[in-house]
């Protein structure tokens, strides 16, 4: 189809009227493909690829696209505002309006990025007609809609104002709320400012709706822009465009009569705008707008004679749209509706466009798009343009100061954070903001989500090549900037080594061996995740800007929500809206479906409808402690009805409902059996007679037995009956005041202290004499032996020498030595933190049978204890020594090791070895010895110094090494010594 | 060898100080050369394991007294290493498969069958039968007392069991009826002061008779913790009060001890404090507190404590009994009997879950409640 046929042209002709009536059949028949649109025809006076500068054009003025031309009086000026100066008055502006207009700001800078980046390909033009030039290429090219968009934004920005002031309509976007609101306090104060706004007030009063009329009917354009375009092969004439992603695009052609219609318009309404635009002269910020608004006009003038017949067209078509306001609203909505119907999801449908259509919390908004502003210094600073944009970012640093996100760049001139983490539930447009932030900050989003394979060699490949190239197609060449979805489900290593390249410390080797120099991360990365605290992301969430998203507000939403149902032609109200809302937990994306599906059922939704159904209620699994609220918390009644017993009844059958079904959805009934066991003491609940307790105990026990049975079993049937046990707790425990909860932690640390002490006795257990070991069992150690074994030990001896012991005291020591041989038991000596020296008992006994608020009754001495262990400590070594020797000398010992056991026994039932370890017989050569090592032995006990006492029977024993008695060295075995 | 009670146990039947009968019949069947398993069932301090020690010495000879201790290692089909202590001279080997908890029917299969399935080498010297102790079986799972019953039947010309438990309640009927069982009752409190005072001369000491007699009664007639409730007398120090029993027999040895050491509170007094274990007077403090107090914040002071009870593995049971022993002490019949039948069925739901500590809270909070009924039924009526 290279030419429009005749028959087209005719068609064309008759543009906008037949249009709708085409339209319709083009719906019908879009699916099918022509073949012979397939082959485009080459526009005649064709010297770009862009649409606009194909068409013919006869006038110099007349040369774009009605659209276009809207487009180019508004952005160029707009745009190239803060370029070319402004220097003062804008940038005053921007101080005294901070934060709205900054916002506002950012979206200029956000189309300016482009732009400028353009101007840049194109010499820096500083034409105006060059500059739409390139600009309309670009921008047609690529994103049509978008382009427009921010044209009906500036001239939202332009009335919306207006009707602020005049009307102060609670349904104004959020922005211009807000913005208002700011204002309002600089107006309060100026009082002259209130008397013009008020003979505005008058003055506009009646122009009020041509206003809103207007709006709408640029809308209705605006839907007719989709209609211009199509992913699919159209039906009318077009010309086929790549756009930036390298889909394929068909942009309708029209006739030039065509074109003039839509030009004269559109040029009506810029007229309009002009008029308007006049009353605004006392603000600066109006004042600002006057200028875009006289070069609009200026625009206008070049029309030269047409300007009068287009001014009365204009008035006429203003009355004539206050009239068929309402009508063409209701078919534009109609149309475009059905012609979506059949391929978008609504959620798809009515997706934000632009960024303050964004339903998200407004903070959490910016401060993702400072965050991803940050980025600008390394990302754009190619370009020589860029200075006063970074005049602009400075002092956005300087407003963020305040908050969290710090703006220090780091030596590359990146932010701090080279990454952010966004999460929350799903449903409350992460994704959307995302994508929609990094459009906005003039990036080209690559997306890798969880349909991705996500590998560590794919993850890589793609990481690698998304920040380091750029796409070929793309003809903005507007750096990439990567959002990773749903990265709490990726591999663990591929979040490492996201880690990895975020820090630099990753080398990749190239094929031929060479290893590549660092690689700095230049382009930013947003993830997004629900829940932030998988063990996965751990490493991630301490290097990333973690953005959390808040609930998004129920009236919001469901301000958005009524908005579509308008346009869907549902009949509803903000009552059931809000409902819906909250019902869905503020899941925008719920919300939309279960108003598509009331659309499929063509009757008006009512607020019933919406609390009845069971579509569209998530199974929300609540957090832990938001269940526990739930038990012990009894829900406020908001309506009191007069007839008081019967709204109670309700209550306590909707508190039971709802606590079921809170339980249910959690399902981890153990976790908050524990939390409501541990927690309910603390309950300030009248109960005085304890009867409701002992309910509520009574079905602990009974849950604990299920809960056996259950699991021993493996029968799950009884599972069923055990959430009803929190239905009872909940009517015991409940109070109307929110009471403090505590994560139930008792049962794991008591856990920890039983294992603690099971080792303990283990330990005790493994080192008894099996003679022992054979008569106990665990339970007798614990229960009889251990608690007397304790008391039994504790020998009552004078601080005094040794060899000044009576016998009665030496067989009590002898005693204790044996029993702690038996039951392995021994001091040991410790260091405390103090630096002084303490013997513990090892292993503790005390550890095990003490009781919190029962002293130990007596205390053995320190000189004591250092007694024992030393006794201990000898007595073994006779024994290890019995025994060696009962081993080497099999056949003729043995009949003394039987003597020998007899003998030992015999001083041990009069017990005074003690003497012997002082070696009383031993013979002449040791004589020296003995005295000297006995006076040792003396000054050690009675001075009670612990670090000569073990050495000493070292030597003794096993070794002599002191260098001057090298004569009377020799070994010598214990039994010697006796 | 040196606390009492390892020190003065009887190592042969004959020497048995109670049960005497019983302990002839036992060396009867032994010398017959032959016997089926045995069950023995007593409560704990009873002497059931003095007894089967007694009876494996007569069997085999003193070479049963070399004991040692061994680690047994097990892997369970879900890949979990096991270790168990396992006792055993060259005859024996005593294990309680109770100690690896759930796992205890590994330990029944792999263990006992590997030394059920070996055939003693050299028969001619010793029995052509090894015997396994099992310790505990009523603590053992019902699955491992499954696997048992068919280990017994097909292996017992190998080998024989003993097994030991406190009841027979929880050992499964086919088991029982595979064994021959000796109930071995806890001694009398005759039999006890008649030990006690045995035990006392050996060692050279004397004790009256109304102190054996309060503790053998305080000790439930648990014979060991009646030795060690003796010994702990022994070595316990006093304050030596103005009141101190001076008239007792012994007064003048006392005084020349006194002069001696000023340490020793040898001689057995008759009103002397008997120490009871740690873990009883703690949970008669806590039903001290009970009975001061019924309200929510009190609950949360005792469940501390039973906390504490549970850290320290004091059985459910027990904590109970001793509970209970308190809290009726000062209660009428009829509440008394309330309490009890109360406490029978939490105690019995408690066996049937697995979290004490909510049916030990459950019986605190119902006891509670009815006590503060009891007393406002009182006030009233006295009103």
């Amino acid at each position: 189809m290279d030419y429009p046929t005749e028959e087209e042209e005719f068609e064309l002709m008759y543009s906008d009227e037949l249009e709708l009536i085409r339209e319709q059949e083009e719906i019908l028949d879009r699916q099918r493909v022509t073949v012979s649109n397939k082959q485009v025809g080459k526009p005649p006076p064709a010297s770009n690829q862009s649409i606009n500068n194909d068409f013919p054009t006869e006038e110099e003025e007349f040369d774009l696209v009605p659209r276009n031309t809207l487009k180019q009086k508004h952005s160029p000026t707009h745009n190239s505002a803060p370029d070319n100066g402004f220097p003062t008055e804008d940038e005053e502006f921007e101080l005294t309006h901070s934060d709205d207009w900054e916002l506002l700001k950012e979206q200029d800078i956000g189309e300016r990025i482009p732009k400028s980046r353009k101007s840049l390909n194109f010499d820096k033009a500083p034409q105006n007609s060059a500059t739409h030039n390139g600009f309309n290429d670009e921008n047609d090219t690529n994103q049509p809609n978008n382009v427009c968009r921010t044209n009906k934004r500036s001239i939202q920005e332009l009335f919306g104002d207006i009707d602020d002031l005049l009307s102060e309509d609670a349904t104004r976007n959020y922005e211009s709320v807000s913005k208002k609101r700011k204002k309002g306090s600089k107006e309060n104060a100026d009082l002259a400012l209130i008397e013009h706004i008020l003979t505005l007030r008058k003055l506009s009063h009646e122009s009020t709706n041509p206003v809103a009329n207007f709006g709408k009917t640029y809308t209705s354009a605006l839907n007719r822009n989709s209609e211009n375009l199509s992913n699919t092969i159209p039906k009318y004439p077009f010309i086929a465009v790549n756009n930036h992603n390298g889909e394929r695009m068909y942009v309708r052609f029209h006739s030039e009569e065509y074109e003039k219609e839509e030009m004269k318009r559109v040029t009506d309404r810029k007229n309009f705008a002009g008029i308007m635009g006049k009353i605004f002269h006392s603000e600066e910020y109006e004042k600002e707008e006057m200028k875009r608004v006289t070069d609009r006009k200026n625009f206008a003038g070049i029309m030269g004679k047409m300007f009068k017949d287009i001014w009365r067209e204009a008035t006429d078509h203003i009355n004539y749209s206050m009239n068929l306001a309402e009508d063409a609203q209701m078919e534009v909505a109609d149309i475009t509706t059905s012609a979506a119907e059949n391929k978008n999801l609504w959620v798809d449908l009515y997706k934000p466009r632009k960024y303050y259509e964004l339903l998200s919390d407004e903070s959490t908004n910016r401060t993702l798009l400072r965050w991803l502003k940050l980025w600008d210094k390394i990302v754009f600073n190619i370009k020589p343009k860029v200075k006063p944009m970074k005049v602009n970012e400075k002092e956005i640093n300087n407003k963020f100061k305040k908050r969290d996100l710090p703006l220090e760049l780091d030596e590359h001139g990146r932010p701090q954070y080279k990454v952010a983490l966004l999460c929350g539930p799903p449903g409350l447009g992460k994704t959307t903001l995302a994508h929609m932030v990094a459009r906005h900050a003039g990036y080209n989003v690559v997306e890798i989500n969880a349909s991705d394979d996500r590998n560590l060699e794919s993850f890589k490949t793609a990481l690698e090549n998304a920040t380091s190239m750029r796409s070929v197609l793309d003809q903005e060449k507007r750096p990439n900037c990567l959002v990773f979805d749903e990265i709490d489900g990726a591999p663990s290593a591929s979040i490492d080594f996201l880690i990895k390249f975020i820090n630099g410390n990753h080398v990749t080797k190239s094929k031929k061996g060479k290893t590549r120099t660092q690689y700095i991360l230049k382009r930013p990365i947003i993830c997004i995740c629900n829940d932030v605290y998988v063990p996965a992301l751990r490493a991630l969430r301490q290097i990333a800007f973690v953005v959390r998203f808040p609930p998004t507000s129920a009236p919001r939403l469901a301000e958005r929500l009524s908005e579509i149902a308008k346009k869907e032609q549902i009949k509803t109200d903000m009552g059931a809206m809000l409902a819906l809302a909250e019902k869905s937990h503020n899941d925008i994306r719920a919300c939309l479906s279960f108003l598509h599906f009331f659309k499929s059922q063509s009757k008006p939704v009512t607020l019933t409808d919406v609390i009845k159904t069971n579509i569209g209620e998530k199974d929300v699994q609540k957090g832990l402690f938001a269940v526990w609220d739930d038990i012990f918390q009894i829900p406020r009644i908001i309506k009191k009805d007069s007839d008081d017993k019967r709204n109670f009844d309700s209550s306590l059958k909707t508190r039971m409902a709802k606590v079921l079904h809170t339980i249910n959805a959690f399902g981890d009934y153990e976790r908050v059996t524990q939390g409501v066991f541990e927690n309910y003491p603390k309950m300030k609940v009248k109960d005085s007679t304890l009867v409701g307790t002992c309910e509520a105990l009574d079905w602990f026990c009974l849950n604990d037995q299920l809960n056996k049975h259950v699991l021993t079993k493996q029968d799950y049937s009884l599972a069923t009956y055990l959430p009803y046990g929190f239905v009872v707790w909940h009517f015991v425990f409940a109070t109307v005041n929110w009471q403090r909860i505590n994560y139930p932690s008792t049962s794991y640390e008591i856990r920890t202290r039983k294992i603690k002490q099971q080792s303990l006795r283990t330990e005790l257990i493994r080192g008894m004499r099996p003679s022992i070991r054979a008569y106990l069992n665990p339970i007798c150690l614990k229960m009889d032996i251990v608690p007397y074994l304790n008391q039994i030990i504790v020998p009552n001896l004078r601080p005094v020498n040794l060899h000044l012991y009576t016998p009665q005291e030496k067989e009590q020591l002898h005693q204790v030595v044996n029993t702690m041989i038996d039951y392995n038991l021994n001091y040991v000596q410790e260091r405390t933190a103090e630096g002084s020296y303490v013997y513990n008992l090892d292993p503790d006994l005390e550890e095990i049978s003490n009781f919190p608020g029962f002293k130990s009754k007596r205390n053995v001495t320190y000189a004591n204890r250092q007694l024992i262990a030393r006794e201990i400590e000898l007595e073994k070594m006779r024994i290890v020594e019995q025994q060696r020797n009962g081993n080497t000398n099999t056949d003729k010992k043995e009949k003394v090791d039987k003597e020998k056991p007899a003998s030992t026994q015999q001083p041990q039932n009069v017990p005074n070895h003690m003497k012997k370890l002082q070696a009383k017989k031993v013979r002449s050569e040791v004589i020296i010895k003995r005295d000297f090592f006995g006076n040792e032995i003396r000054i050690d006990a009675s001075n009670s110094d612990k670090s000569n006492g073990p050495r000493i029977y070292n030597d003794i024993f096993y070794q002599f090494k002191e260098g001057f008695t090298n004569a009377v060295r020799k070994k010598i075995k214990i039994k010697q010594l006796k | 060898m040196s606390l009492w009670v390892d020190k003065y146990r009887p190592k042969d039947l004959q020497k048995l100080d109670f049960h005497k009968e019983q302990a002839a019949s036992l060396k009867r069947l032994i010398q017959q050369g032959d016997f089926p398993h045995l069950l023995m069932v007593g409560p704990s301090g009873a002497g059931k394991k003095t007894r089967i020690m007694c009876l494996l010495k007569e069997l085999y000879g003193p070479g049963v007294e070399r004991l040692r201790m061994e680690q047994m290692n097990f892997t369970t089909p879900s890949n979990k290493k096991l270790e168990i202590m396992t006792i055993s001279s060259n005859y024996h080997i005593e294990v309680n498969p109770s100690d690896v908890g759930i796992y205890d029917r590994v330990v029944v299969m792999d263990l006992i069958k590997n030394v059920a399935q070996s055939q003693q080498l050299d028969s001619k010297g010793q029995k052509e039968f090894k015997v396994v102790v099992l310790t505990d079986v009523d603590q053992m799972s019902i699955d491992a007392q499954h696997a048992l019953r068919r280990t017994m039947e097909k292996y017992i010309a190998n080998c024989r069991l003993i097994l030991c438990c406190n009841s027979t309640s929880r050992v499964i009927p086919a088991i029982k009826s595979r064994c021959l069982n000796i109930k071995v009752p806890a001694p009398t409190i005759d039999e006890i002061v008649s030990i006690l005072q045995n035990t006392c001369k050996r060692e050279g000491l004397t004790v009256p008779v109304e102190l054996a007699k309060r503790i053998a009664e305080k000790s439930n007639r648990n014979l060991r913790r009646s030795l060690l409730m003796l010994e702990a007398c022994k070595v316990q120090q006093y304050p030596f009060t103005s009141n101190q029993n001076i008239t007792e027999p012994d007064w003048s040895l006392f005084i020349r001890m006194l002069e001696a050491c000023k340490v020793q509170q040898y001689p057995f007094t008759s009103n002397q404090n008997i120490t009871e274990p740690d873990w009883s007077l703690f949970i008669r403090n806590m039903a001290k507190l009970i009975i001061q107090e019924q309200s929510l914040e009190r609950i949360s002071k005792i469940r501390e404590d039973l906390y504490e009870l549970i850290v320290h593995d004091i059985p459910g049971d027990i904590i109970f009994e001793v509970l209970v022993d308190e809290l009726t002490q000062n209660c009428d019949f009829e509440l008394k009997l309330q309490i009890v039948e109360q406490a029978a069925m939490y105690e019995h739901r408690m066996r049937q879950g697995n979290k004490e500590i909510f049916h030990l809270e459950a019986f605190i909070v119902k006891f509670m409640c009815m006590y503060k009924k009891y007393l406002e039924d009182a006030l009233g009526n006295s009103m």
